[in-house]
């Protein structure tokens, strides 16, 4: 309540944009038009709404007075958040109101990266300037010359992005996160497990394992997936599990609250992930304390690999590393039900056709699951295959306890003792894998692992699992928004996201077709990127600096700071000059707008938007703008409004397509059909307001529903066949797709990958096989700055990152409350590094890495404030990614935003990449930590933010009204 | 946490008046100097007077001052109270000498002398706070009576003792005030520790100024009766006695400083 | 009696820093000022054998504050009905003995009004039937509010069902009421939270 009775400070000078703007002659006031009060004065209305401030999007209610956003709190309804709020969360009024946000469109007066000068112009300038840029570059060069990127941070609807480059017709997508993150870890875990689940705990899915009434005995959290880099709703599960007895292992370079709490912490060497995982591996193979029946059964294990597929993969055992032997090169075997896999039945002492069981025939399958198998090919020769899981267990055989504890720089205890607990556990929990560990080039071997052993003890659809889940009931039935903006990773068996077919797969447009999707950059080498269909960011890079194999032109960015968030950002500033036009969508002004930006565009804060976020929890409903202030403009009206323009004014066809024929979007004066037409059915979206943020279910029932929806795979179809793993139709796919009679295995041995490898899976059709094959079994390989001698022994420490519980990625840097408990980022380092450098708690300290020999605007390195402490790995170092909007503020060096205490300008763009993912490391670079002196103008006491306080600005409408 | 100097000073200068009237009390009943104490009763009184205002700087809200005597446990409130009191009595004490009312003299005099020296302790009582450890101790307020006598005595020789006779005796009073000053200087900063670190000048000063300074000048004055010396030894034990109170701020530490305000 | 005080479960706590934002958004409190904030205590121990917890530190408050007894003009004072201990603002002559007298340095100077300020537990919610606000946002729930002396609170219930784990600050005879739960098996508690820093605040 009191933020309404704070003083309502005067407009005074604005940073940067809002500053420039009254340089021009546009006083901010401009845009304060009077507008009619559409609420009953001094009446506090209570909004059911969620929250953006992180993917978790917990339920909130946001009390409304007088048209401003006065408290939020969480909403009880809501299961897994429970009224929760934290401190990202409470921040958005400081966010909404924040005295810095781009106010109205504006484009560039004066030069990239020099001059911070905008000025003001309207939403109709400002949606030409980005159709005609487009249309030029169409009209000179081809379409494939767009680039569109977006990210986690600031809330857009990053799908979105996907959907307009595909309506385009060609170019490339990329989010800074995503390969390096997230992606990897859902894309090759569904690959490998036949039924919804999900491991990335970083992401706030794996909830399986939270269900109150499974009495788990062992849960692993990897790659910091605790409390302090997840959401700390989340964090509140781990509590009751440890509280229900379960033993936790956590590994992380850092302590934090979930190691402090854990039974066992294994501070590992940052990156070494997959050392430490392969030996656990290792060890329940030679302790035989895999699930046998499990594997057997539900495996694609016992298949054989056909030594004759040589296999071009740089790794492990390599050219063994072939795809699963196909029943047409067998001599013999019935082809009447169509390819299959093959594999050695010990009761007929025949090589025979994998199948789907069911309660009639499973008595049939015997399969031997390790060692070799003669085989008589289709051509009469004579062969000796291994099993999938000979050389799986084969490739794990030297990470031994005693090379894992070397490379992971942990002491062999910790490792032995979690190897034992896991192999002896008999309800285990999962290993859930979080952020760090991905942001590697191990990324898809790191989440391998993790499926891998969560598959060894059996866990898919059992309690726990991580790999099963519940499913939403709607208690309305709502409206469909134009447009199918369905998920587009297209290999989730969920249906892809094709343009070019209508929902019930007719033909239209045409959109993106084959040649634009094979020259999409990186794609075809690193085929996992087609999961999301990104491009690969170093490609990108390649492109834009070389013109090769084309040049990117235009560059649409709908995210936060590029800058921030970039590996090896500083080397991005000379890239800019070589786009034709680059806009930048965001809240608020950010390093990248001064250093490439040619256009602003005002985007919603989560309190402006109107969304369906898709349900979290036990919550459905809508995010649903509690505020309207300035000229601020959802994003997805946005695009469809860049499509008008671009059919109406530069006769593209694709454009004419997609807004008149296929009508796949509204502008951004067609806001309140698009309200009307998402709303709950029946219900105006008025109506459909006030039920918003309505339950299902009971946590009970929601719990419950989880219990139901275990042993799915023993569900015997219409065929008397059981559901099995990966069946067509339900959950993922783990078949390669040349197989025609699919066993419904899990896919532990990755012939489905390598399939992908050589032939992609894609809806557009055949791609090109990538130059090497993919590992069909994990690897290890050190991050790539640790591969290099003179680095290591000029950069000695490896530095992680984490997410902090205060911000989500680049955002929220500009709250003041949270920049006074969190002004400057911290690095942590071992009392040993610390004495050695004559540093103790609470001196800055200067980071630099490789990087700073190769750019000059960095070539003195980074600020961070010390942190000496027991609680890191020695030979590791912990700092988050920061950034200083204060240099953004009038006759500052905006320069200095990012290149002050940026720790991603000193992560690695460079390869080698990860095989599958195209992942390059973001984490686990090699830097050198010295003492320093606190860079200037930098703000640190809590006085300095005092220019950020919120104030309010009544609703403007500017933005959606005719 | 900060040196309070509003606050230093009101102790500084409410103790100097109080302990001043003390000596003109005691002359009501020795009749050492022939001097009236008029002179020197009005000075005390301005000082108490300009002692109280001087909190008041240190208060954030003067328009709200009166407040201060709604809360009779505070030590603010016994403060408050022993300087109107003070005053009463010295006010009391003018009206009497002017109108020579002997009996009135001496009884606003006892009362006077009461107040003046409760008033030099109390002004350091309002200190002790559990929380503070090196506040925690009698020998703070103690200290603050002691350090206030030297002013006292010297200030009372300077403004009103200087004949032989008076000043002989005023050199006594002035030596073994120095002593007292000595030793309730000496006992509290051995409590508090503040014989090390920034307090330690401090310290020193408080002995040195407070202490041996006036028994020396006190011990001359038995001896010679330079006009010079009841000066030399009120400076001094002026300064002394601020170093104490500034020492008291400096040795401050909190158990607890959660907030890190103090 | 009544004995109403928060009681935090630092076993659960992760120092996520939800209270001390939320505390600030709900009071408006001026940067530079807190009613609430979080330390963390630790590590504690030889690196990769380390406890550590995170310390949310408040008004504790105390049976025979030392705040009260030295407030010259009732402006810290008890509130009759509740026995909560306050501050009435406009009584405030600004004196700050309050500050010092508290052992635990958890009142805060407001420079714009020239008062001291402290946590109230959210009075103005709880006056009408609902949490403090830190209490109601925690996204661990490690938060209780409540009247000690009635078993039936969820604060005493949450004591209750970890008494062995039930410790408070050091008392210097102020008698502090505020519980913090730690289980020995985590970490030993410092009742003179030893070594307790604020993270990135070091100066």
């Amino acid at each position: 309540m009191a933020f309404a009775e704070m003083t309502r400070r005067t407009f005074t000078k604005l940073a940067t944009a809002a500053a420039a703007a009254t340089a021009v002659g546009l006083g901010v006031e401009g845009n304060l038009l009077e507008t009619e009060k559409a609420f009953a004065e001094d009446e506090v209305i209570k909004q059911k709404t969620f929250c953006r401030s992180c993917p978790r999007a917990c339920g909130v209610i946001a009390h409304i007075k007088n048209g401003r956003v006065i408290k939020l709190e969480g909403n009880p309804d809501d299961i897994f958040s429970a009224g929760g709020m934290c401190a990202k969360g409470q921040s958005a009024i400081q966010a909404l109101y924040h005295p810095n946000r781009t106010k109205y469109p504006m484009k560039r007066v004066g030069e990239r990266g020099v001059d911070n000068t905008w000025e003001r112009i309207s939403w109709d300038e400002a949606i030409d300037m980005i159709a005609k840029a487009m249309a030029d570059m169409r009209d000179k060069y081809g379409r494939n010359g767009l680039l569109e990127t977006t990210g986690g941070g600031g809330n857009p609807r990053i799908i979105d992005s996907i959907a307009f480059r595909d309506y385009w017709g060609a170019g490339n997508v990329y989010e800074p996160g995503a390969a390096q993150c997230a992606m990897p870890r859902t894309f090759i875990q569904k690959q490998m497990d036949g039924w919804l689940g999900f491991t990335s705990i970083g992401d706030q899915q794996c909830i399986g394992c939270f269900n109150p009434n499974w009495d788990l005995d062992v849960f692993v959290q990897m790659g910091g997936g605790g409390a302090a880099s997840s959401s700390t709703i989340t964090a509140r599960f781990w509590n009751e599990l440890r509280d229900r007895g379960c033993k936790f292992i956590n590994v992380d370079p850092r302590f934090t609250h979930d190691s402090a709490r854990a039974d066992l912490w294994i501070p590992i060497r940052g990156g070494t992930d997959v050392a430490a995982m392969m030996y656990w591996i290792n060890y329940i193979f030679q302790t035989k304390s895999y699930d046998e029946k499990f594997l057997k059964e539900w495996s694609n294990l016992p298949f054989l690999v056909d030594v004759t597929d040589e296999s071009t993969c740089p790794f492990g055992a390599g050219k063994e590393l072939g795809q699963l032997l196909r029943a047409s090169q067998v001599k013999g075997l019935d082809m009447s039900r169509g390819e299959t896999y093959v594999y050695f039945d010990e009761k007929t002492g025949k090589v025979s056709r994998a199948f789907a069981m069911g309660p009639d025939n499973e008595k049939d399958y015997n399969p031997q699951l390790f060692g070799t198998v003669e085989v008589e090919y289709a051509d009469g020769t004579k062969r000796t295959c291994k099993t999938a899981g000979q050389l799986l267990m084969e490739s794990v055989a030297d990470m031994t306890l005693e090379k894992a504890a070397e490379i992971c720089w942990v002491d062999a205890e910790l490792l032995e003792t979690a190897a034992k607990w896991i192999a002896e556990s008999t309800k285990f929990g999962g290993v859930g894998n979080g952020v760090s560990h991905d942001q590697n080039i191990q990324s898809a071997e790191a989440a391998m692992c993790t499926t891998l052993i969560n598959q060894l003890k059996g866990t898919t659809q059992q309690p726990g699992a991580n790999a099963s889940g519940g499913r939403m009931r709607g208690e309305y039935e709502t409206g469909r928004e134009r447009g199918r903006f369905t998920y587009s990773m297209s290999y989730d068996g969920r249906g892809y996201f094709n343009p070019n077919v209508d929902d019930d797969g007719n033909p239209r447009g045409p959109y993106i077709e084959l040649p634009a999707v094979v020259e999409r950059l990186g794609y075809i080498e690193h085929k996992g990127l087609g999961d999301w269909k990104h491009s690969q960011i170093p490609a990108v890079y390649e492109a834009i600096m070389t013109g090769e194999p084309y040049q990117p032109r235009v560059w649409y960015e709908r995210s936060g700071n590029k800058m921030v968030t970039l590996a090896d950002s500083s080397s991005w500033i000379k890239a800019f000059p070589k786009l034709d036009f680059i806009s930048h969508t965001y809240m608020y002004p950010t390093s990248f707008t001064f250093e490439a930006a040619d256009l602003i565009l005002p985007a919603t804060e989560w309190l402006e938007m109107d969304y369906a976020p898709g349900a979290h929890g036990d919550c459905n409903g809508f995010i649903v703008a509690c505020a309207l202030t300035y000229e601020h403009v959802d994003d997805r009206l946005i695009y469809g409004t860049i499509f008008k323009q671009l059919a109406d004014k530069y006769d593209d066809p694709y454009a004419y397509n997609v807004y008149y024929v296929d009508q796949e979007y509204y502008t951004i004066r067609e806001r309140d059909q698009y309200l009307q037409d998402i709303a709950i059915k029946g219900m105006t979206w008025e109506e459909t307001k006030a039920v918003n943020g309505w339950r299902n279910s009971t946590a009970e029932e929601f719990w419950q529903g989880y219990e139901d929806s275990l042993n799915q795979h023993l569900i015997v179809d219409e065929e008397g066949i059981y559901q099995g793993m990966g069946w067509k139709g339900l959950d993922y796919t783990t078949w390669a797709e040349d197989i025609e009679d699919n066993p419904r295995k899990n896919q532990m041995y990755m012939d489905r990958l390598l399939y992908i490898c050589r032939h992609g899976d894609d809806p557009a059709g055949e791609l090109p096989p990538a130059t090497e094959d993919y590992s069909t079994v994990p690897f290890y390989v050190e991050p790539a700055d640790f591969q290099d001698d003179e680095i290591r022994e000029k950069y000695p420490l490896v530095i992680s990152n984490g997410r902090l519980p205060y911000f989500h990625h680049s955002t929220l840097r500009n709250i003041p409350y949270l920049r006074e408990t969190y002004p400057v980022p911290e690095i942590w380092i071992s009392p040993e590094a610390a004495e050695e450098r004559g540093i103790v708690t609470g001196d800055w300290v200067k980071i630099t890495s490789k990087r700073c020999e190769q750019n000059e605007v960095i070539a003195d390195g980074i600020r961070a404030k010390a942190f000496v402490t027991e609680g890191i790995n020695p030979g590791c170092a912990y700092m988050e990614r920061f950034w200083n909007p204060e240099f953004l503020e009038e006759g500052q060096d905006a320069r200095k935003s990012w290149t002050s205490c940026n720790y991603n300008v000193l992560s690695r763009r460079e390869g080698p990449h990860n095989p599958v993912m195209g992942t390059y490391n973001l984490r686990s670079c090699n830097v050198q930590v010295e003492k320093s002196t606190r860079p200037e103008g930098v703000w640190y006491d809590a006085t300095d933010f005092q220019p950020w306080m919120p104030q309010p600005c009544d609703n403007t409408e500017g933005g959606y009204v005719a | 946490m900060e040196i309070q100097w509003p606050l230093a000073l009101f102790t500084l200068l409410t103790s100097m008046g109080g302990c001043l009237f003390l000596f003109v009390g005691i002359n009501e009943f020795t009749r050492k100097s022939s001097v009236s104490g008029f002179v020197p009763a009005i000075v005390a009184l301005v000082l108490a007077v300009v002692g109280g205002l001087c909190s008041v700087a240190h208060l954030a809200h003067v328009d709200r001052m009166l407040n201060a005597l709604s809360h009779p446990t505070s030590g603010i409130f016994v403060e408050a109270v022993l300087i109107g009191l003070l005053a009463v009595a010295v006010i009391v004490y003018l009206v009497c000498v002017k109108r020579e009312i002997a009996g009135g003299i001496k009884a606003s005099a006892v009362c006077g002398m009461i107040f003046g020296v409760a008033l030099s302790f109390m002004a350091g009582h309002s200190y002790i706070m559990a929380a503070i450890e090196t506040w925690n101790t009698m020998l703070l307020p103690t200290g603050y009576l002691l350090t206030a006598l030297p002013m006292g005595s010297s200030l009372y020789w300077a403004l009103a003792g200087r004949e032989e006779a008076a000043s002989k005796f005023m050199g006594v009073c002035t030596l073994v005030c120095g002593v007292l000053g000595f030793l309730g200087a000496a006992a509290y900063a051995a409590v508090a520790g503040a014989f090390s670190g920034e307090s330690m000048m401090l310290a020193v000063g408080a002995l040195v100024l407070a202490g041996v300074v006036p028994a020396v000048v006190g011990a001359l004055g038995t001896k010679t009766a330079s006009p010079a010396l009841p000066w030399v030894a009120f400076v001094c034990a002026t300064l002394g006695a601020l170093c104490y109170r500034v020492m008291m701020w400096v040795v401050f530490t909190t158990p607890f400083n959660f907030f890190g305000v103090m | 009696m009544s004995r109403y005080a928060l009681v935090v479960d630092v076993d659960h706590c992760t120092g996520c820093k939800g209270c001390e934002i939320a505390c600030k958004n709900e009071n408006a409190i001026p940067l530079g000022e807190r009613w609430n904030r979080l330390l963390l205590c630790g590590p504690y121990g030889e690196y990769p054998n380390l406890q550590q917890y995170y310390l949310p530190t408040h008004c504790q408050q105390c049976k025979d504050a030392p705040c009260v007894h030295v407030c010259p003009t009732g402006a810290s004072y008890r509130d009759p009905e509740t026995d909560i201990v306050l501050v009435d603002k406009e009584k405030c002559i600004g004196c700050k003995y309050c500050m010092m007298a508290c052992p635990y340095g958890v009142r805060s100077w407001n420079p714009e009004e020239n008062v001291v300020e402290k946590c109230t537990m959210c009075q103005h919610l709880t006056s009408a039937g609902e949490l403090p606000h830190c209490v109601k946002v925690c996204s661990v729930q490690c938060r209780y509010y409540g009247d000690l002396d009635d078993p039936n609170s969820d604060a005493s219930k949450a004591i209750a069902a970890k008494a062995d784990a039930a410790h408070k600050l050091r008392d210097f005879g102020n008698d502090p009421s505020s519980v913090y739960l730690l289980s020995s098996k985590y970490c030993e508690w410092r009742e003179g939270a030893d070594g307790a820093h604020d993270i990135t605040q070091y100066d």
